[in-house]
């Protein structure tokens, strides 16, 4: 029976043909499109090193001093330093507020990049480190929960950056063949600045920029205190109480001479508007591989709705003889997934020859398990197999509900 | 022309679910194909306030490479002019933010808002058609003296004051007195280059700028209709050189990525302030992504209307034993698949049109956040001379080969239905 259908399909070449192509497009943009998320769902399940949960963000102004309501000090014992102290004075009597950090490039889910070059002393040799600089105050590295990659706590971290330390992320895919571990209590400095060093506290696993984004060499971070005026400040409230912090907060609150918090907003917030490039991408993905799937579906039902129409003696003759409607379904079935099936060969060797051409290591700055781009494959032929199976169900089950006596009857 | 019209709608009942299927199948073509042109469309497409965009060309960044190093950003208001100002075949230029910022704004007694403020020389206006609504422009004379002045937009005037009209009225535009002069109208966000809600005076000394030629400009060019916008670039690249000759002395060097660009390369987006845009790779990205769209969804109508012609092979061979020639007959199938075609196509742009008015996420502001575009930037002409173009090539694609096959058929066989 294979072997006949078999030469029904050579027999019916031409459409089968096209319709060959077709699938071999469709499952080439849909592996693509199934790579992308399964890149995307690889890098998201990876567990930050910090913990946002009840915090507000926003930014600390000053009124500048040519500005109308710039209010003057009286003396030179006051100043911006001191009204920033007793705004976060005045925030700490909030019953709701548990901690006020302050922080310049700090926040994970901002894109600026503030790089630099730290030169670390090991031995004789001297490593320079590319990253991005990130100021934190302790109250911030608390206030966020990061954690160092030997187990270090938030207050462990936080007192390495109130002792004049620094915090560098592990040396991701860098050239040196070196334990990121071991520079921890060696000399650092900036660029050629050597006269101002400071000592390596501790090494933490890196602040990825936003959940999808992999860390990588040119995101990996130097922390340490603000050294001048902070631009960010971040707020830990109470569990569950952000939503209320807000609702609730008035415009005195968050403001102090001439000092003011401007923009606050939840920090779910802020990463939805980091991601919201991201979701994007992928919504507009999802709609182009539905739209393919859609075109499939259409494509194999109007042909197997000609074919089945044009095939109704034929199948009145396969009942007449025994063949159950389930067999008949079946047969037209696996007309389809055959097809399905040769048209998976160039695609699978095409897609293979891409993905050889393709350095995900150096995309991502990180390599991708090498099952995954091939898994990503096979959902896709998987998913082209539900749709045309789809596709092909209803013509062949309105085929099935002819009556053989009366489609014989011609003959 | 109505007997083709019968002969379609009597083809299309007697298959009802191919006819469907090839509808369905065209529409849902259209819409896509449609959508994805529509979203690069409105970066490119000409409407106010940048009814201008065919003539504009932007100079944005500039970057000056040091002995060990180099920086590179926006521009400081003097850069601007020594790159930009007094060019043979620009008819004005002007000296603008790059992108409007986010401030805060409160009118006496208000809570303060956030509005974005393009700060901009009197050019601006000349450049970008808003409409003046109430008051007047600032001039050359108070962009000259920083006068503390600016002009709303008319839902600016509302959240501020209450009213369209507060024309003397002042507010404070982070945390400055500022007296409101005009009222222009509203502009979508999608009018990237010309789009604020507050506009001011540009910062002509320097206050803002962290370097004699980084600041916060960029210019405008409004080149002069009939002027090659190649024949302008050439005399920027003549004024970057003489600009190198001037920074030598300091040891530095400009870089130079190709501009003031062009709308195009604009919209396709440019690599950051020390990068080359290279709107040609976009373009063919775009075009693989037709290609992909146009010719998928042909596969299948082409196999669809092989199906229906398969049926109305006894006709053709009657039409043939008349002596109807076979060019003729693939001229007629072709043109009445033209027509299914385009009821498809109506349905698919219709659907487009409505997808792009409600989905969020298309298209993009300032902030990240969604912008839905205006009917009128979705249905126009233009975009509906696109789509009859598609279905005239979807048409051409999907019909070509059954049409040619069904004219070749032998009017003995075709009859005998062999």
């Amino acid at each position: 029976m294979k072997r006949k259908l078999m030469q029904q399909m050579r027999n019916e070449w031409r459409s089968n043909l096209w319709m060959g192509i077709e699938l071999l497009i469709v499952g080439l943009v849909l592996w693509s499109i199934f790579v992308i998320f399964g890149m995307f769902g690889y890098i998201h399940k990876v567990p930050q090193n910090f913990d946002l949960t009840d915090v507000v963000a926003g930014y600390m102004e000053v009124i500048p001093e040519n500005a109308s309501e710039y209010k003057p000090y009286a003396d030179s014992l006051h100043n911006e330093w001191t009204d920033m102290k007793n705004l976060v004075a005045q925030l700490k009597n909030n019953p709701l507020v548990e901690e006020v950090g302050f922080g310049s490039n700090a926040l994970p889910y901002n894109y600026n990049y503030s790089g630099n070059q730290l030169n670390i002393k090991a031995g004789d040799t001297i490593y320079s480190y590319a990253g991005n600089t990130r100021h934190m105050t302790p109250e911030l590295i608390r206030l966020i929960r990061l954690r160092g990659l030997r187990g270090e706590t938030p207050e462990q971290l936080a007192k390495i950056i109130e002792d004049g330390g620094r915090i560098i992320s592990a040396f991701e895919n860098s050239d040196y063949e070196l334990d990121p571990l071991s520079l921890v209590g060696r000399q650092s400095w900036f660029g050629n600045d050597s006269s101002r060093t400071s000592t390596i506290g501790a090494v933490i696993e890196g602040i990825r920029r936003n959940d999808y984004e992999p860390l990588r060499r040119n995101n990996g971070v130097m922390i340490m205190a603000p050294q001048w005026f902070p631009g960010e400040v971040a707020i830990r409230l109470k569990p569950g109480k952000a939503r209320e912090f807000l609702d609730n907060i008035s415009l005195s609150d968050t403001e102090a001479g001439n000092v003011y918090f401007s923009n606050l907003r939840t920090v779910d917030n802020i990463r939805d508007t980091a991601h919201r490039d991201i979701h994007a991408l992928t919504r507009n993905l999802t709609i182009c591989a539905i739209f393919l799937l859609s075109v499939v579906f259409l494509g194999f039902l109007g042909a197997f709705w000609y074919k089945t129409q044009q095939r109704v003696p034929e199948l009145a003759l396969r009942r007449v003889n025994g063949a159950t409607r389930g067999s008949l379904v079946r047969r037209l079935l696996s007309e389809g997934l055959i097809l399905l099936c040769i048209a998976s060969v160039p695609m699978l060797a095409i897609g293979g020859y891409l993905l050889g051409t393709f350095d995900f290591a150096d995309i991502l700055g990180t390599p991708l398990p090498s099952w995954l781009p091939w898994s990503m494959g096979a959902c896709a032929i998987a998913a082209l197999a539900l749709i045309i199976a789809a596709g092909i169900w209803f013509p062949a089950s309105k085929a099935m509900t002819v009556n053989p006596a009366e489609a014989l009857s011609d003959q | 022309m109505k007997k083709k019209f019968r002969q379609i709608i009597y083809d299309m009942r007697t298959q009802p679910v191919i006819s469907a299927v090839t509808i369905i199948g065209t529409a849902l073509s259209i819409f896509l194909l449609m959508s994805v042109m529509m979203l690069q469309q409105i970066g490119t497409m000409p409407f106010a306030p940048e009814s201008n965009r065919d003539r504009l060309l932007f100079g944005k960044y500039i970057h000056i490479e040091y002995e060990h190093g180099g920086s590179s950003g926006s521009m400081s208001y003097e850069a601007a002019r020594k790159l930009y100002s007094g060019l043979e075949g620009v008819e004005v230029m002007t000296i603008m933010s790059p992108e409007p910022n986010s401030l805060d704004v409160k009118a006496p007694g208000t809570r303060p808002f956030t509005a974005y403020v393009r700060r901009s020389d009197e050019n601006f206006w000349k450049v970008f058609d808003y409409k003046l609504l109430k008051g007047r422009l600032y001039t050359v004379d108070e962009v000259n003296a920083g006068s503390r002045v600016a002009v709303v937009t008319e839902e600016t005037a509302r959240r501020l004051f209450g009213t369209e009209d507060p024309v003397g009225r002042h507010f404070l535009l982070d945390h400055n007195d500022f007296e409101v002069i005009g009222v222009v109208n509203n502009a979508s966000q999608l009018a990237s280059n010309a789009f604020g809600e507050v506009f001011a005076p540009i910062d002509v000394r320097e206050e803002s700028a962290w370097n004699k030629w980084f600041g916060d400009c960029m210019a405008t060019l409004l080149v002069a209709e009939g002027v090659d916008k190649e024949d302008v670039r050439s005399l920027v690249q003549i004024r970057y050189k003489q600009f190198d000759a001037e920074l030598s002395a300091d040891g530095q060097s400009t870089v130079y990525h190709g501009a003031p660009f062009d709308q195009e390369t604009y919209a396709s987006g440019i690599p950051g302030s020390n990068g080359t845009p290279d709107p040609a790779s976009k373009r063919k990205i775009s075009y693989l992504i037709y290609a992909i769209l146009l010719l998928v969804p042909a596969i299948n109508l082409s196999s669809m209307l092989h199906s229906r012609l398969r049926r109305r092979v006894r006709d053709l061979g009657v039409r043939r034993a008349f002596g109807c020639t076979r060019s003729r007959i693939i001229g007629d199938i072709i043109a009445e698949n033209f027509i299914v075609t385009l009821a498809g196509g109506i349905i698919g742009l219709a659907a487009g049109i409505i997808f792009a008015m409600t989905y969020d996420g298309l298209y993009e502001g300032f902030n990240g956040t969604s912008v839905r575009p205006a009917l009128n930037l979705l249905l126009n002409w233009r975009i509906i001379g696109i789509a009859t173009g598609i279905c005239f090539i979807l048409n051409i694609i999907c019909a070509s080969v059954p049409a040619w096959q069904a004219s070749r058929v032998n009017p003995v066989d075709a009859l005998n239905a062999r």
